[in-house]
This record gives structure tokens, sequence and C-alpha cells, in this order.
């Protein structure tokens, strides 16, 4: 299966001031990754590894200092603004915090509507009718649509900005902590939510979290991030039952051991 | 041993102008001894903040206990007028909230944010700076002299959350309740403060109540579990049992739903989940809480609420199921 | 803190010059010179009149003129002022403490008042004391400075209770200290209540909305919850917490304070800077205009620049800020 999505090389270096003195940060160093279709990447690293300044690249939201990203054959990077525009459906970004990306005072109707509206397309008849088949695609209900965002509870609210990402109809979704802000037991259903999409659509997933558990669960393979370079790479598995790295093993021994009583086990 | 902290049938509600009244908590009891760790498990809107708030007589505008007793070292807090309730909290009973950036004084150095802690409690004089730096130094270790004269917006996330740990540790509290204090953590911090939680707890002889909505983080860490489901215990017990045998279906269900670790299960497993979504605080249905989500629901459970069971020394859980 | 001031001095020379340059444009753009109604007097020969226009050096070009103005001002030279004769800087000195004084006591008393109403009503949000006080102040709010003024003054006219104008009661130069203390502060009873009245609406509310969300927050509740008393938690966590905005709201009520000193003053006769500035434009006297807006910039520059550093002090996050900047 050919690559969906390369990211090349990969470096984004801020320059600044912190206390008087020039400094530069390199965020992200060198990273190099495919991402194949209809599969999903786990990519996990701790706090200020850069996982977040990569999401940021790879939805084209920032531009990178050096490196590529190619969609589909398409260099991003090299593409001007008025050309990005019209990829950017194709990659859509879902925030951690489903409450700061969402407009509380807006319907939910409205919320999924609005890519349409961007984009100019479907006609504008069809276009409620295709945002309330989302909302229910999605697990919210057509009863949802006239309800403002600051209503829902924090598992709706990111339902509902999945539903607000597919509406552009997108080829990779990056889900930058997605589950981080939901309780255990509404991440169980929004992990689903999410591989069922992927099983029927065919999206092809970037799933950003320090997470470890969740990431191994839901990813076909991994990679780690520790000080903006990929440390380690390779099947779920392999990285958290032998992991090389120092960064993998501090991640993996930091995640809480668990064995669900149902799995017929003792819990811990 | 003599309880350090006893909640006899707990309720409270919210009233609102626009949400008219919400029962927030309903017949919570519980017990608890010096020295002991308890671990309350709850989602969001299953009222884990209000009883750490009811328990330090803090509750946001708008809460108020309806009824219940809460007896702390033998002496009942509600009714209590804030003047003794002040004296306590702090000194005796320390709390420590979620989201610690947000709990510290953007514009006061460390030291003189622990400090003031201790001086409300103890006054000025001497004993004070050595209680200052022991505290800071408890939770911060070598670097205590740099930290001690930062801002908290200088501070890390997992720093930050150590200064509210030395704030609530300096006057040598008898129970400390925190609540969801790894909240907004990384995984290596959150492993670094559960640590400190730990060593704290053990070497202080302290009593913990440690609210989480992960269960995960209690195995191994505390004696004994409470289950909280919208307002109400569903089950509280002896933690190597509620969390390797459960018996309620709702902490069945909700250990089912975490991502085993470190066997995963394989790409494109389906995690179990709970079906549907926590009830209507405003408009409760009648009968048992979790009944529209329950996959063992009985008839009887749509119609009443049940009591309590006692199963075993102290384990006890509200289900018909087990009698009710 | 050095590199902090010095920058913010920077900006306040800016803004000097631009002020003097513009306040330049407008007057001598404007219409009339002083020398017009002079003019109009049939009794003065037109080669005086010529003889005054080359001695003021009004018959020389605008740039010429203010370059010549800005080289004396170096010098500390006001210019001249037409009317009195004489030169500017003595002229205004007298005036501008005057000012000062009436400007210094209303911003001490009305912040002395404004602080403990906006904190009481804060702590006592949607309860009708602090329902009642918000109505009080947007009914002052309401009321312009100048009927206020007017009105104080009616008031101190019928009932005789205080002195209806000036600064001074006849004679006062022989009275003892004291007796002169007193009587001067008589004096400024009126016009302080009037600028007091007319500036604490405004601060009472922006006092109590920075307390509103100051005693709302995460760090108050937890103090509370380490048990830290009442009186503390408003005096020593609230205040230094809430001292970013209300700084900030400090540098702007100089502002509104010299503003409106100046039609308190020109209403309850006070010797100040206003009504002489008022007669200067009325009479065209360029100079005076120039050097009095001048000079009541400056004292608003120097509130500003001392809420600056004042905020500078008291916030550690601008610190941070002002350092990586």
């Amino acid at each position: 299966m050919d690559a969906l999505l390369t990211v090349e090389s990969l470096t984004v270096r801020y320059r600044g001031r912190h206390g008087g003195a020039r400094m530069g940060l390199t965020a992200l160093d060198g990273v190099s990754f495919e991402v194949r279709a209809g599969t999903t990447l786990g990519v996990a690293g701790a706090s200020g590894a850069g996982k977040s300044t990569l999401a940021l690249c790879l939805a084209c939201l920032e531009r990178p200092t050096l490196g590529k990203i190619v969609l589909d054959g398409r260099e991003l990077t090299a593409l001007d603004e008025g050309r990005l525009r019209e990829v950017r459906p194709q990659v859509q970004l879902v925030f951690q915090d489903p409450a700061g990306s969402l407009d509380p005072q807006m319907t939910a109707l409205e919320i999924v509507r609005e890519p349409f509206d961007v984009q100019k397309k479907p006609a504008p008849a069809e276009r409620t009718a295709r945002a309330i088949a989302l909302l229910e695609r999605v697990g919210l209900g057509a009863t949802a649509a006239g309800r403002t965002a600051g209503e829902f509870s924090g598992g709706q609210k990111q339902r509902l900005a999945i539903a607000r990402a597919l509406a552009a109809e997108p080829r990779v979704l990056i889900l930058d902590e997605p589950l981080s802000a939901l309780d255990a037991s509404v991440g169980a259903q929004i992990a689903n939510l999410l591989a069922e999409l992927q099983g029927a659509a065919g999206l092809s997933y970037v799933f950003i979290t320090h997470d470890l558990a969740m990431a191994a669960h839901l990813a076909d393979e991994m990679i780690v991030l520790d000080g903006g370079r990929i440390v380690e790479r390779g099947l779920p598995e392999q990285l958290l039952l032998r992991p090389a790295h120092a960064a993998t093993r501090a991640l993996v021994a930091a995640t809480p051991r668990w064995q669900a009583p149902g799995q017929g086990g003792a819990g811990a | 041993m003599p309880s350090i902290v006893e909640v006899r049938d707990l309720h409270v509600a919210y009233s609102s102008r626009w949400s008219g009244e919400t029962r927030a908590l309903e017949g919570v009891s519980f017990a608890l001894e010096a020295g002991e760790v308890l671990g309350v498990v709850g989602e969001s809107g299953s009222g884990k903040s209000t009883l750490a708030g009811a328990l330090a007589g803090l509750l946001p505008p708008g809460g108020r206990v309806v009824r219940g007793s809460v007896r702390f070292e033998g002496r009942e807090l509600l009714g209590e007028p804030e003047a003794e309730l002040r004296h306590i909290r702090g000194a005796r009973l320390a709390l420590i909230f979620q989201e610690a950036s947000l709990a510290l004084h953007p514009s006061m150095r460390v030291r003189q944010q622990v400090r003031e802690v201790r001086r409300a409690h103890r006054g000025g004089g001497t004993g004070i700076d050595e209680a200052v730096e022991g505290a800071l130094h408890a939770v911060f270790g070598a670097d205590v002299a740099r930290i001690g004269s930062a801002y908290p917006h200088e501070l890390s996330g997992g720093q930050r959350q150590r200064v509210m740990l030395a704030q609530a540790m300096v006057c040598g509290p008898a129970l400390l309740v925190a609540d969801e204090p790894t909240a907004s953590l990384d995984p290596v911090t959150l492993a670094e403060i559960l640590k400190l939680f730990r060593e704290l707890q053990a070497a202080r002889g302290m009593a913990l109540i440690f609210i989480t909505h992960n269960p995960a983080l209690l195995s191994g860490f505390a004696h004994r579990i409470l289950v909280l489901y919208a307002g109400g215990v569903a089950e509280c017990g002896p933690a190597k049992e509620v969390l390797r045998n459960p018996k309620h279906p709702y902490t069945k269900a909700l250990l089912d739903c975490l991502p085993a670790w470190p066997a995963p299960r394989g790409a494109y497993a389906r995690l179990p989940v709970i079906p549907g979504d926590p009830p209507d605080r405003n408009a409760p249905p009648p009968g048992c809480r979790f009944e529209p989500r329950c996959a063992a629901r009985m008839e009887e459970c749509g119609v009443r609420e049940p009591g309590a069971t006692q199963l075993g020394r102290a384990h006890s859980v509200f289900c018909f199921k087990y009698g009710g | 803190m050095i590199r902090y001031a010095l920058r913010r001095m920077a900006h306040a020379a800016f803004l000097l010059a631009g002020v003097s340059l513009l306040t330049f444009l407008f007057s001598a753009l404007a219409p009339g010179k002083y020398l017009d109604e002079m003019k109009l007097d049939p009794r003065i020969a037109p080669e005086t009149i010529a003889a005054l226009r080359s001695e003021y050096g009004m018959d020389q070009p605008l740039a010429m003129r203010y370059a010549r103005w800005l080289k004396a001002l170096a010098r500390g030279d006001l210019g001249y002022s037409f009317a009195y004769g004489q030169p500017v800087g003595p002229l205004l000195r007298v005036r501008a403490r005057n000012t000062l004084l009436l400007t210094g006591i209303s911003l001490l008393l009305a912040w002395s008042l404004a602080l403990p109403l906006g904190i009481w009503s804060a702590q006592r949000e949607g309860g009708w004391p602090d329902y009642l006080l918000t109505a009080g102040a947007a009914g002052l709010l309401i009321i312009p400075d100048i009927v206020l003024a007017l009105g104080l003054l009616i008031v101190a006219v019928r009932t005789g209770w205080l002195p209806a104008g000036g600064m001074e009661s006849v004679g006062a130069e022989s009275m003892g200290w004291a007796a002169r203390v007193r009587d001067t502060g008589l004096h400024l009873a009126l016009p302080v209540a009037a600028l007091v009245l007319s500036t604490i609406p405004m601060l009472v509310r922006h006092v109590r909305a920075a307390f509103v969300e100051v005693l709302d927050a995460g760090y108050l509740r937890a103090a509370r919850a380490h048990g830290i008393p009442r009186g503390r938690l408003v005096w020593r966590y609230g205040l230094r917490a809430a001292a970013n905005p209300l700084i900030s709201l400090l540098g702007l009520s100089v502002g509104t304070l010299l503003s409106g000193s100046l039609i308190v003053e020109v209403v309850t006769s006070w010797p100040g800077l206003g009504p002489f500035l008022l007669e200067a434009i009325l009479a065209r006297d360029l100079y005076v205009v120039i050097g009095g807006v001048l000079l009541s910039t400056v004292f608003l520059v120097c509130g500003n620049l001392a809420a600056d550093l004042l905020l500078y002090w008291a916030d550690p996050r601008i610190r941070s800020q002002g350092e990586a900047a």
C-alpha cells in the first residue's frame, strides 16, 4: 500500500528571546515518517517533545523551517496560500480541548455546516441535510442539531468536533490528544467511534497522545518523540513490551499497570 | 482505631435561577481511619468535586448541604460557623484542587504563598521559616532555593502541583483531600506526583482522600475505594476487592473500559463501553441512577433506588442484584 | 526595570513632541490672530500693529516659528504672553501648582472612597446593596461634570457653608499658617467635591468589576481552602491580584481628572490652569495656550509613567514579558 502522507526531515525552529538573551528553540528536528491510507500512526511523547508542533505542521497551520510534507503526491509545504486552501480540507485537525475549539454560542448544526459554507459545496439546499447526517454518524442525533455547543458534555463536544472535521471530507485526521480531557468511559466511546469511522471511510489517523495505553490500542504503527526527534518507532507491542530508548522506557514505566477484571485477570 | 472522618447520608444540592434545584450528592456515607487512603472514583457529573467541597465547607455559590453529617476528628463540621471552619481548613484538613495553575496566586512568590498558609494558622514568630522550608524541601528536594523565589507562571505544571502539596502539608494536617491532583499532567510527571503523594502520605501517616476519574491510578495505592455515580455511591470497599472483583455493574463496566496495559488487545479491537450518557441531574428519572445504561438491569431497578447491601467486612454496594 | 522605564520615557517624549506640534498647528491655523482685535480698534495705528507683529514674530512662516519655539523650549523658555506681556513660564507655574493641588487631592480622595466601595460591592455581588450602589453610580455618571459643579456651586451660594469660589479669602496673607491651611481647605472643598463626584462612578464600577473577577478566581478559593482569614484574603490576595487592572485605571483616572479639572476650575473660579487657558484661547494668546496644553500633557504623561512603573513592580508577569520582549 502506498503511503498517503509522507513527512521528510521536518524541522521547525523558533527564534526568540528569553530573559534578555537570544535563543533558538528547535521544536522538531528532522522528523520523517509515513502514514499509509486507512491506518493509524500513533505519536507518543512527553510534554514538550514536539507533538503539538507536529500536529500544527501537518494541518498546515505552521510552516516548517525545513523539510517537506507530501499528501497523496502533492507537496503541501511547497504550495502557496491560495493552492493550500484547496488542499486544506483533506487534512483536518481535532483538538484536545473541545470546549476551546468550538464556539459555545453556535448550534451544532451551524458548526457542522460551516465547512460546507466555506468551501461552497455541496449545493446550499443539501447542506443542512448533510450536516444532520454527519451528526447522526457521530452518535449525536438530529435532536442535537439545535442545541448550542455550550450545552454539550465533554464527550459530546468531541463528537461534534469530529463531525465538523468530517464535513470537510478529509483523507487524514490529525488528532491531538483527543481523549485526554475526557473521562475514561467517554474516551472509550470516542475511541470506538474513531475506529469505526476509519473502517467505514478508510480514513487515516495521526493519533497524538501521551496516553500510551490508548495509543497502543488504536495504532497500527507508533513513533516516539523526544526533544523534537523520533527516538523510536515500530509496532505498538514491540515498543511497549520491549522499549529500547530511554524516553520510551520512561513513558512505559509511567503508565499505570492495568488489567481489566473482565479480562480474566487480577486487577493490579 | 478512631475514624478521622465519618460522612453519613450526605445530601448536597445546587440551586440556581435558571436550572432550579440540582441534586449533586445523595445519601453518600463512608468512614476513613487515620493513615488510610480512600480513592474516590467518579466521572464528570458524579459529584466528586462537590464531595471535596462539602467536606471542607467550601461549596460553590448556590450549593448547600440539604442533610447529613460530616464528622471530622470527632467533631461535627456541618453547621459550624465559618470562623471555626477556617481554623480547621488548611491546618487539620487540607484541600488540593484541580488545576494547580489556577490555584496559585499569580503575583506572589512560591515561598510566600506557603508561608501565608502557615502564618494563618500558627502565627508568625519562630518555627515558621523551618516549617516552610521543610514543606518545600519535602516536595522539591534539592532545588528549593531557586524555586522558592519563583512565581507560579515561571513553573511547570508538575512544579505547581508540588507547591500546592507544600501548602497543604505545611501545617501537618490529619486529612488531605486531593481533587484530581494529576488531571492535567503528562504521564511522567503524573507518575512522579503520584509517587510523591504516596511517600508523603506514608511518611506522615496522614489520611488521604484521593479523587480521580481514572481507577488505574489507585491500584497499589488506595486502601479503600468509593465509586460515585451520578451523585450517589455505587460501591465502597477494600481497594483490591473493588478493582479485582467489582460488584456494581457500573464499576465493572468502568473498569472494563480502560485499555489494558501492558498487554494491548490489538488494533481495531473495540473497547467495551458504557452506552449512553450520565443522567440529567436536574430531572433524575425514578429508580436506580445507572439503570438506563446497565447491562444487568431488572424490573425493580427502574422503580425505586437500591439501598446499601453489606458484602463482607466494610464492603457495601448499592444494587438490587445483591439485595438492595 | 531601567530599560523598561527608559522605553516608557522615550514614548513619553514622542508623545510630548507630537502634542506640541499639533497644538502649535491648531492654534496657528485657528481663525483669528491675537492682533485681529487690535486691528479693529480704530485708535491703534496700522504701523503699531505691524511693529507688534514683527516683534512677536507673527510675520514669519509657521515652520520657522515652531523651530524657534522648540529652540527656546530647550532653554526652558516657554515664550511670551501677548496679553500679559510677561514670559509664559512663571505665569503658568503658579496656576500649575494650584491645579496640581486640586487634582492631587481629588485623586487621593476619589480612590480612597472608590476602593472600599468597589470591594464592598463586589463582595455582595448580586445582592441589593450592590444593586443600589451600581444604580447610584450610574446615576452620577449620567450627570455632566459641568452640571455637577454648577449644582454644588448653587448649594454653596445658597447655604453659605462653603466659599463660592477662589482659593483664598480676602486678607489671607495676614493669617497664621494653620488658619491659612484651613482657609485653603474650605475653598478646596467645592472643586474637590465636584471632581470627586464626577470621577467616582467610573472608578467604583471598575474596581467592582476587577474584584468580582478576582474574588471568583481559583487562587482565592484555594486560599480560602487553606484557611486564610477573610480580611487578608481581600486585602493581601485580592488587591495584589487586582492590581494589574486597577493600576491601569489609576493612570487613566489621572487623565480624566485633569480634563475634568478644566471645567470645574472655571465654574468654581479655582485659580488653576483651567480658567487661565480658557482666557488665553479666547484671546488667541498663542504661547500661553501651547505652554498650558504642554504642561497638562506633561502631568498626564508623568501620571501614566508612574502607573506603568508601578504596574511593572506590582505584576511579575509583566516583568517577565518586559524582559523577553
